[in-house]
Parts: C-alpha cells; sequence; structure tokens
C-alpha cells in the first residue's frame, strides 16, 4: 500500500526552547510511533520543513498539536467569541485564542479534554480529582460522570514537590468551601515521571492516588486516532479521519505498537510502572550483557555482580516493605493509645455529671486521666461531696458562700 | 575443585564473599523483621478491632477540618475549629446539656473516625442559663 493512504498522525508541542516532533502510523490496531525528533526554537524554519516534508510523504495526515497555555477553563458555557472545544454534553473548554505560531497544526487539543477522554470511563456519582501533570503544570480537575464542576491550573515551575503538594491541598480546601464536597478519589495522569512530587501529593492530601503514564506524543497519537475521540480538539476543520484497513507494518518496522485497548489499559500505579521499569531495566541490562556474549569480560562481570544485585535488590524490596510496615504499626499504636486515652476521658466526664446529680452544677470542669478541677453551685454539700469522695478519695473538696445566698464548691484531685 | 575455584578471579571471591555478608547481616535481618512486624500489625488491627464497639465500623479517614466540622454539624449545635501551631486544631463544640450521652459517644470514636489523638484534657464551660455547655479540646492529627 502507498504512503499516501495511510493515516498519519504528526504530533508536535513546545516545552520551553523546544520543539518536539513525532509521528505515528494509524492502524487499525493502534498506532505505531516513530522516533521523537527535537529541534530548538532558533532551528523553527528547520522544524517547520520537516513537518511539512511528512505531510508530502503521507498525504493522508492530521498535525496534532497541543495547547499548554495556563488561562483555559471548563465550563458550562459555549463562549463563541473565544476558543471553544467541547469536551462531553454542555461541558466545554475555553481559552482566549488558538496560538500555534505559524506551525502546521489540524487539530489542537486541551489536556482537560486528554484527561476526560483518558478517564471517562471510571466516572461515576462520586467526586474525583484528575490531575495532569504536562510541561510542569498540574491541569485539575474535579469531575462526576454528569459533570466537571471545577477546573483549575497549577503552574509549578520554580516550586519545590512539598509547594506543589501544598497548592493542589489548598485547591481542594478551596473546593470544598465552594462546594462542600470533598474528593477522596485522585487519578493522575503524568506526561513525566516526578516519584518525589507523586510521593509528597500523597503525604499531604493523605490519599492514594493512582497514577498513568504516557509521553504526549503516544496520548495525541491516540486523540487523532479516530474520528469520535479527536471531536474534543479546537479546530474543527480537520481532515475526516479514515485508516486504513490493511497497514503495512512489515513496510515500517514498527517500533512501538500501541492498540487502543492496550492504552486503556495501561493505567498503572506508580509501584507498577516503578517495577515494570525496573524490570525492563534489568532484563535489558542482562540482555545486553548476553548479546555480547563473545565478549568474555562482559560475562565475567555479570557473573561478578549478578549475585550481590539481586541480593541488594531482594534487600531493598524488604527494607522499604519493612519500613512501610512499621510505619503503619506506629500509626495503629497511636490510634490505640488515642482510643483508650478519648475512653478514658469520654468515662470520666459521665462519672462527674452523674456525681453532680441534684445536689450541684457544674460551671467549669477541666477534666483528664491525671486528675480533675471541678468549680461550681452546691446545694446539697455533704452528698456531692460524697460523691465526689468516691470516685476521687484524696480529692480536696472547698466551699465559699457567695453574696447571693448561693454556696460555691471547687474540687481539685491529682491521681 | 580446588583448581577451578583458584581460576575464579579475586575480584569475583571478594564480590561472593561480600555478597554473602550483605545477605546474613542485612537482607536476611530485614526480611526476618518485616514478617514479624506484618504479625505485630495483624495483632494490632485484632485489637483495635476489639475496643471498637461502633455499630456501623467505617475506616479511619484523614482529618480535614471542613470535613470534620460537617460531620460532627449533624451532632452539635455549634462547632468551631481553630488551627493552632505544631499543626494542632482547638476545637470548640456547643451543645444542650441533654445531649451529653451523644457527646460522650463521639468523644469514644473520634480516634476511630478520624487520624487524629487528642490532649488528655477536656474544658467543660457554662455556657449560659439555659443548660448549654461548651468543651474545648486539643487535637493533632497524624
Amino acid at each position: 500500500m502507498s504512503n499516501q493512504e495511510q493515516y498519519v498522525t504528526i504530533t508536535h508541542y513546545k516545552e520551553r526552547e523546544f520543539y518536539f516532533l513525532n509521528y505515528a502510523i494509524q492502524t487499525e490496531d493502534g498506532f505505531i510511533a516513530k522516533d521523537i525528533e527535537q529541534f530548538h526554537e532558533s532551528d523553527k524554519i528547520k522544524f517547520i520543513e520537516r513537518i511539512r516534508k511528512l505531510q508530502s510523504k503521507y498525504q493522508n495526515n492530521n498535525v496534532v498539536s497541543i495547547s499548554l497555555v495556563a488561562n483555559q477553563i471548563v465550563s458550562q458555557n459555549n463562549d463563541k467569541n473565544r476558543a471553544t472545544a467541547k469536551i462531553f454534553q454542555d461541558t466545554f473548554v475555553t481559552q482566549d485564542e488558538i496560538d500555534v505560531g505559524d506551525i502546521p497544526t489540524t487539530l489542537y487539543f486541551s489536556p482537560f479534554a486528554i484527561l476526560y477522554e483518558h478517564y471517562k470511563d471510571m466516572l461515576n456519582d462520586k467526586l474525583t480529582l484528575f490531575i495532569g501533570y504536562f510541561d510542569r503544570k498540574l491541569f485539575m480537575m474535579f469531575a462526576t460522570d454528569d459533570k466537571i464542576h471545577q477546573s483549575w491550573i497549577i503552574g509549578t515551575r520554580g516550586l519545590t514537590e512539598k509547594q506543589i503538594a501544598e497548592r493542589v491541598y489548598k485547591s481542594m480546601q478551596a473546593y470544598y468551601k465552594i462546594s462542600y464536597n470533598f474528593a477522596d478519589h485522585i487519578e493522575m495522569l503524568v506526561a513525566e515521571e516526578n516519584p518525589k512530587l507523586l510521593k509528597f501529593l500523597r503525604e499531604e492530601l493523605s490519599l492514594h492516588i493512582e497514577l498513568a503514564q504516557s509521553n504526549i506524543h503516544n496520548l495525541l497519537h491516540y486523540m487523532a486516532s479516530s474520528q469520535d475521540i479527536a471531536k474534543s480538539s479546537y479546530i474543527k476543520s480537520f481532515k475526516k479521519i479514515e485508516i486504513p484497513k490493511h497497514t503495512p507494518i512489515k513496510e515500517d518496522k514498527p517500533k512501538e505498537i500501541n492498540s487502543t485497548r492496550e492504552y486503556k489499559r495501561e493505567k498503572q500505579n506508580l509501584n507498577d510502572i516503578k517495577i515494570d521499569n525496573s524490570e525492563k531495566d534489568f532484563i535489558g541490562k542482562i540482555k545486553s550483557l548476553f548479546s555480547s556474549s563473545n565478549d568474555t569480560q562482559n560475562s565475567s562481570i555479570l557473573a561478578t555482580i549478578l549475585p550481590l544485585l539481586i541480593i541488594l535488590v531482594i534487600g531493598t524490596f524488604f527494607h522499604i516493605k519493612n519500613s512501610q510496615i512499621s510505619n503503619k504499626i506506629y500509626k495503629k499504636d497511636i490510634q490505640i493509645s488515642a482510643h483508650k486515652t478519648n475512653i478514658q476521658l469520654a468515662n470520666i466526664s459521665k462519672n462527674i455529671f452523674q456525681s453532680m446529680g441534684k445536689n450541684g452544677e457544674l460551671t467549669e470542669a477541666t477534666i483528664s486521666t491525671k486528675g480533675v478541677d471541678l468549680k461550681g453551685i452546691v446545694w446539697g454539700i455533704e452528698p456531692l461531696k460524697s460523691s465526689l469522695k468516691k470516685l476521687y478519695s484524696n480529692g480536696k473538696f472547698a466551699i465559699k458562700p457567695l453574696e447571693n445566698f448561693m454556696t460555691e464548691f471547687s474540687f481539685t484531685s491529682n491521681k | 575443585m580446588s583448581n577451578r575455584l583458584k581460576k575464579i578471579s579475586p575480584i569475583t571471591k571478594i564480590f561472593f564473599i561480600f555478597s554473602i555478608l550483605v545477605l546474613f547481616l542485612w537482607v536476611v535481618p530485614t526480611a526476618i523483621s518485616y514478617y514479624k512486624n506484618k504479625n505485630i500489625y495483624a495483632q494490632k488491627v485484632s485489637q483495635l478491632e476489639k475496643l471498637d464497639s461502633r455499630e456501623i465500623p467505617a475506616d479511619v479517614k484523614p482529618f480535614h477540618s471542613e470535613v470534620f466540622k460537617t460531620d460532627a454539624k449533624n451532632y452539635f449545635d455549634n462547632i468551631e475549629i481553630v488551627s493552632i501551631p505544631n499543626n494542632e486544631y482547638n476545637i470548640t463544640i456547643a451543645f444542650n446539656i441533654d445531649k451529653l450521652p451523644k457527646f460522650y459517644n463521639f468523644l469514644k470514636n473520634i480516634s476511630l473516625n478520624y487520624k487524629i489523638s487528642l490532649e488528655d484534657k477536656l474544658l467543660y464551660k457554662d455556657k449560659d442559663k439555659e443548660k448549654k455547655i461548651k468543651v474545648n479540646m486539643i487535637v493533632k492529627p497524624y
């Protein structure tokens, strides 16, 4: 089949002073992505020429980009004076204008549209916070299955991971103040791995956060892979997406095949990713060592370090697990001790109020498990004194006549 | 056998001995400690379950002042939460004296419902002549 018939998505975006370019051949089984190319902004002409070249080589194409501006919002209004894209039902993402800087672009997506597309199947009536981490910005949206309730973008450049986590927490607090609803489930889609940020977010919010990771190009290839998904873009006049039935995979040796179904299943948490990555790296290292098996030096290095590596991996695994369980035990201990104190405080309070009966009335009481300090008005001096003495035999009971013919009592005890 | 051992390079031997040392001095003790801690944790969970007298047991939630306030308002007329230094919160609850049993129950379950520990000191004050009392407590989230 000729190049003209193949449907190709050419993706690009700018991060700091670099343009990143990639293209993928879309097949019925998913897309076959090629190598990512990088151009400095001073090479913009070269970068545009490369896009044009790809366009002429694959005439059935869409050039896809992403809006990483910070002033886009999700709202229920279709503001026709601004660049607007429908995400679903009456929910739109809006920004002032489309600025692709004279670089060819036929489809232009918002990270909010990508987040919605990525997580729409898991939405339900419970409020969930979705966070997208692209270009050092956090794109946050609070959503249920029928509505996106609120969206925010937090810039993170120059901030420490802890400061970022604090800002996310403040956003959640701010959202609680306007809606009295608290998202106790968070999903995060990251374009680049940042385990430290995830760790601080989990600590600051005291919530488990599920993590999915994919690079911006792959997310864009997926967004432009079918007419249905591509409709949530800013630019409407794109070429109708038609994927040829038989795409010549043999012709273009695939570097990476991501089927749409597989892509959806890729949602992994950090631990999975870590294990996968470490396994991949480890296996990769072993493979690379074995691949040059003719080289005896390599195999002897492998034989030397392999047992140590295995032992270190096992040791690290148990060390991490042990720290986690020690931390859980520590927290459980605090909870048990706090619960016991609370039961004691509740029982002491109950006994004190019961001992007042009809003989007195408390005006002020300081109650702790170590002792009590009570003050109030007494009507039956002896009965009150004896009931308090029953509780605290060493307590000091004193009375003081007041000007209004009433009598004040005080009782102090220390265990 | 001894010849084969002799053929092994000294660096390989050193690595091998080092691996054995790491295994027995670090990996094995850490693994034993992990399995011991796992048992201890299971015991703690069961200890807490025995102490839990709630009708409907629920998981402990992280403390969030707004969520706590909203939950407590279901039981009491007035509740104020003020953040104080050392990551602590001063909570003041006002209610009618006939709601004391409810308060005892609330107090008993507070650490089962939220990740907080209470300072061992409660301050009760007669709020006014309408049989209302005000309780002051300091909590620390963990």
